[in-house]
């Protein structure tokens, strides 16, 4: 529980971060919505009561009587491609909000194409705003009303 | 069926739908929508 507390703590920076984090454990959905709303956390809780990933992944604990999961911690690039896996079954192997931080930033330094802005020509900074952000950040905004005159 | 030591760097990590915690399938590649990086941490449970 000590990890979901820290990582609770961690999603004020995550709100901000364009990064994701879900938590999955095999307890059915609504004991899942239980504790998140215990922790206050606001990152989706999916359930594995089924054993879906167990057996797709072969993650059983096979020490448990209950047949959980084994504590793993997975950092994903968009395209599920896998990053870096921790080893959780001791606690001192698993992410760590410090692993997140490091993981996420250099996981966007090579996705945003506009992560260094200084490496990028102005033309260059607006297309891949554009291509982030979805509009033009000279043209209205998406959050303008129909038909408001461009100022 | 795979194994858990298939599960490594530059692998992909398969795309899950499991129930939210409002019971909602929801799939992994939904929550990345394709540009963000995403945590998928296991855990025990409650108990």
């Amino acid at each position: 529980m000590v990890q979901l507390r820290l990582l609770t703590e961690y999603q004020k920076e995550l709100a901000v971060s364009y990064c994701k984090v879900v938590a999955i454990s095999t307890d059915p959905w609504r004991e899942n919505a239980a504790l998140r709303i215990g922790l206050g956390a606001t990152f989706p809780f999916l359930s594995d009561a089924d054993r879906t990933a167990q057996q797709q992944m072969g993650l059983l604990e096979v020490t448990s009587r209950r047949r959980v999961d084994l504590p793993r911690d997975y950092i994903l690039y968009p395209d599920l491609t896998i990053y870096r896996v921790y080893n959780g079954y001791y606690y001192v192997g698993r992410m760590t909000v410090d692993d997140l931080r490091r993981d996420f930033r250099a996981i966007s330094a090579q996705i945003r194409k506009d992560w260094d802005p200084t490496a990028l020509d102005e033309q260059e900074m607006v297309s891949a705003y554009k291509e982030f952000a979805g509009y033009d950040p000279f043209g209205p905004h998406p959050s303008d009303p129909p038909g408001r005159p461009v100022e | 069926m795979a194994k858990l030591s298939d599960f490594v760097p530059g692998a992909k990590f398969p795309d899950l739908a499991l129930p939210d915690h409002t019971g909602a399938v929801v799939r992994l590649s939904e929550l990345t929508a394709g540009r963000d990086p995403l945590a998928v941490m296991f855990f025990r449970g409650w108990y």
